[in-house]
């Protein structure tokens, strides 16, 4: 059963199937369709997340591949068998709840133990591997207690660890970390990235935190309205968006509308309120990694939306670029905020067309502008990405 | 919440269980001025004192007393009543009342399984309604306690006559042979029982499957538990303070009681609840009614009892 679509970075030994394979899958609930035809390939020992805001159907999607939840079209493969008429408890998948769903009547003890007991796994080997899953998420000497007596953060590890102790093909994780302050969020993170890296086993995890998917996955997929709007590796998502809704839900971005002059091979000229700027494409060998960093390319004198993001932009101060140059673009500073690590400006281009440029707050004179200075703004050329609509 | 004890790479030990404890305990202390409180509180223990405390060691105190020949309550201070109420009377031994006191608190038994085995689906099926539908279900089910308790019993002796429809239908299903009504008899009693107490059992155990976590069942099947699995470790102790509650408010009246049995069983079997109303009616025996009484609250208070100690060391904290 070869897979539909080709797959970045798949080993070139095409014996081991992959991990999860999704095709097609399709669930509504009355009126609302909270998947619409997601297509999906994991590979082993993956780090993959899914982004989105709430209701983009990726917490369905979790839903669907644990079995909680049935699709209404497509078919879900995982280790190359066919699951998608399996029920949840024959799967060989396991689930970290958004709640983490422990069972209050129970102990931790109790908790991590009931997949293998589930399963019939003799007492000598169960409290073994019991015994080192609560080693590995650092809960060893808290066996004893209930989950009520437990703080968030040591919810959060028991939660893992009785998923992880039935050694799952896949770990379904949905917003593992959301319930959890700030500080002990990055400090779990980093944790989970080594958990996983060390079992080399394949996690798929839900979040709406960007940042958290961009520091954590080998691959992520923004999510949007039941459809998967761009996959591949954190740095592409990040610095390729293809749509606006991916370049705004991936950190700030700056889109300008404008006219496309001229397509050449390495990039294009287009034509905005506010000048011509020259867009590079990303090299070929770059672009041969993966689908998605082709980007589409548009016919002369289409309307097209180039997005760059603000920390790309360099300012320079009028006197230093007297003439005029291409991608340099005059404008006003409206405002500044200062947030310690770095310094953002509001910049009014001629047309009044917004933009946000942030700097690092070091000791150049890009960092010390004010309000109401003019200033020269360079939108460098491999800096600017067309999106597709 | 950071937990410093573990970042510290030492499992902390007991602050947050502590914390907990003394939140939960807090909250009961209200802070009303104090003839307020006295005032609420004390009107209700005086008249409980005065109307159920005292008359129950009455009760008690009576039933060490000898019955005159009239009837009348007299001296001397005696066992004899517990000795009969054992089956040690005065024509040598007799099982009749022990046996009365078991076929009681079987009947009680009986009535509790049959309601608990109806109430379970019904009350997790209640629970899974949309909201509109949950409040006409729940109508429903206590519209039968806006008929009169005795109309519903004498009821029952109709539906169940030789003749009826329901008993020709019954018979046809194989329950009794055909002629042969159900009525009077044990069938009949249980019957009826079930349908009075049911909703007793429906109500706190929907109260608890209302607030049930089904995510917690999710987490059980995604753990690779199967569907009788998920019920065992997943629903049941959620439904447990719930079933826990039903099981109290059915087997205490259903074994006291004495119209259905007396009504629907023809009179001809004994229980606990027409014995006791004999011996304070026509057979005048006051002291030996109040033994009975006496017996019969000890027995429950056991039951009672048994059911405060689980549900004790269920909440204390495990070592």
């Amino acid at each position: 059963m070869a897979s539909p679509e080709s797959v970045p970075g798949s080993e070139p030994d095409p014996c081991p199937p992959p991990t999860v394979q999704c095709h097609d899958l399709v669930r509504r609930f009355g009126s609302v369709t909270a998947l619409d035809g997601v297509t999906l390939t994991l590979q082993k020992g993956e780090f993959f997340s899914l982004l989105g805001p709430s209701g983009c159907g990726k917490t369905t999607l979790l839903r669907v591949l644990a079995g909680l939840d049935r699709p209404d079209r497509g078919w879900i493969r995982l280790g190359g068998v066919d699951m998608t008429h399996v029920p949840p408890h024959r799967r060989p998948v396991n689930t970290v709840f958004q709640s983490y769903a422990l069972f209050p009547h129970m102990t931790v003890w109790d908790n991590v133990a009931f997949g293998l007991r589930m399963k019939g796994v003799p007492s000598d080997s169960l409290a073994e591997r019991v015994q080192r899953v609560l080693r590995l998420v650092q809960i060893d000497g808290l066996e004893h207690r209930r989950p009520a007596q437990l703080s968030g953060g040591q919810q959060q590890r028991v939660a893992l660890a009785r998923a992880l102790v039935n050694e799952p093909q896949v770990l379904l994780l949905d917003e593992p970390l959301g319930a959890l302050d700030l500080q002990l969020r990055r400090q779990l993170q980093t944790e989970l990235r080594h958990l996983q890296r060390r079992l080399g086993l394949t996690f798929l995890h839900v979040t709406h935190d960007q940042e958290e998917a961009l520091a954590l996955s080998d691959r992520l997929a923004v999510m949007c309205a039941g459809r998967i709007e761009q996959l591949g590796s954190p740095r592409e998502l990040y610095e390729r968006p293809r749509t606006r809704f991916v370049a705004r839900f991936l950190g700030t971005c700056n889109l300008l509308e404008g006219r496309c002059q001229q397509i050449a091979h390495t990039g294009l000229w287009v034509q905005t309120a506010c000048g011509l700027l020259e867009v590079r494409l990303p090299a070929p060998e770059a672009a041969s990694q993966g689908p998605t960093l082709v980007p589409h390319l548009p016919g002369p004198q289409a309307r097209l939306t180039v997005a760059i993001r603000p920390e790309r932009i360099r300012l320079k101060s009028p006197s230093d670029s007297p003439r005029p140059a291409p991608n340099h673009i005059r404008a006003r500073i409206v405002e500044k905020v200062y947030t310690g690590a770095k310094v953002e400006y509001r910049l009014q281009l001629g047309d009044h067309t917004c933009l946000t440029a942030s700097l690092p707050n070091d000791a150049s004179p890009a960092a010390h502008f004010c309000p109401g200075q003019p200033v020269i703004c360079h939108l460098p050329a491999e800096a600017l990405t067309p999106l597709d609509d | 919440m950071i937990d410093p004890f573990f970042v510290a790479g030492r499992p902390s030990q007991g602050p947050v269980a502590v914390h907990e404890t003394g939140r939960t305990q807090d909250r009961g202390r209200s802070e009303a001025p104090g003839w307020i409180g006295a005032l609420v509180c004390g009107l209700p223990v005086l008249w409980m004192t005065l109307f159920f405390l005292l008359p129950l060691l009455g009760v008690v105190a009576m039933s060490f007393f000898s019955r005159g020949p009239d009837g009348e309550v007299t001296l001397p201070l005696t066992w004899e009543n517990y000795r009969r109420l054992l089956g040690f009377g005065e024509l040598g031994f007799d099982p009749f009342y022990p046996v009365v006191l078991g076929r009681s608190l079987l009947l009680g038994a009986v009535t509790t399984v049959f309601c608990l085995a109806l109430a379970l689906p019904l009350a997790l099926w209640l629970a899974r309604l949309s909201d509109r539908w949950q409040a006409l279900a729940l109508t429903l089910l206590v519209i039968p306690f806006w008929t009169n308790f005795l109309v519903r019993t004498y009821a029952w002796q109709v539906l169940l006559s030789p003749d009826s429809p329901l008993t020709q239908w019954l018979n046809r299903l194989g329950v009794g042979s055909a002629g042969e009504a159900l009525y009077p008899g044990w069938g009949a009693v249980l019957i009826a029982m079930v349908c009075d107490f049911l909703p007793f059992m429906v109500l706190p155990i929907y109260v608890s499957a209302e607030k049930l976590n089904w995510t917690l069942v999710e987490a059980a099947v995604d753990l690779g538990a199967n569907r009788w699995q998920a019920f065992r470790h997943a629903v049941w102790p959620q439904l447990r303070p719930g079933v826990a509650a039903g099981v109290v408010l059915v087997f205490l009246p259903a074994t006291g009681q004495f119209v259905v049995p007396d009504l629907l069983g023809g009179a001809k079997i004994a229980f606990l609840g027409n014995l006791l109303q004999q011996q304070f009616g026509p057979s005048r025996d006051w002291p030996f009614g109040a033994a009975l009484a006496t017996v019969a609250l000890a027995l429950l208070l056991l039951v009672l009892a048994a059911r405060g100690c689980r549900a004790l060391r269920q909440e204390a904290p495990a070592p």
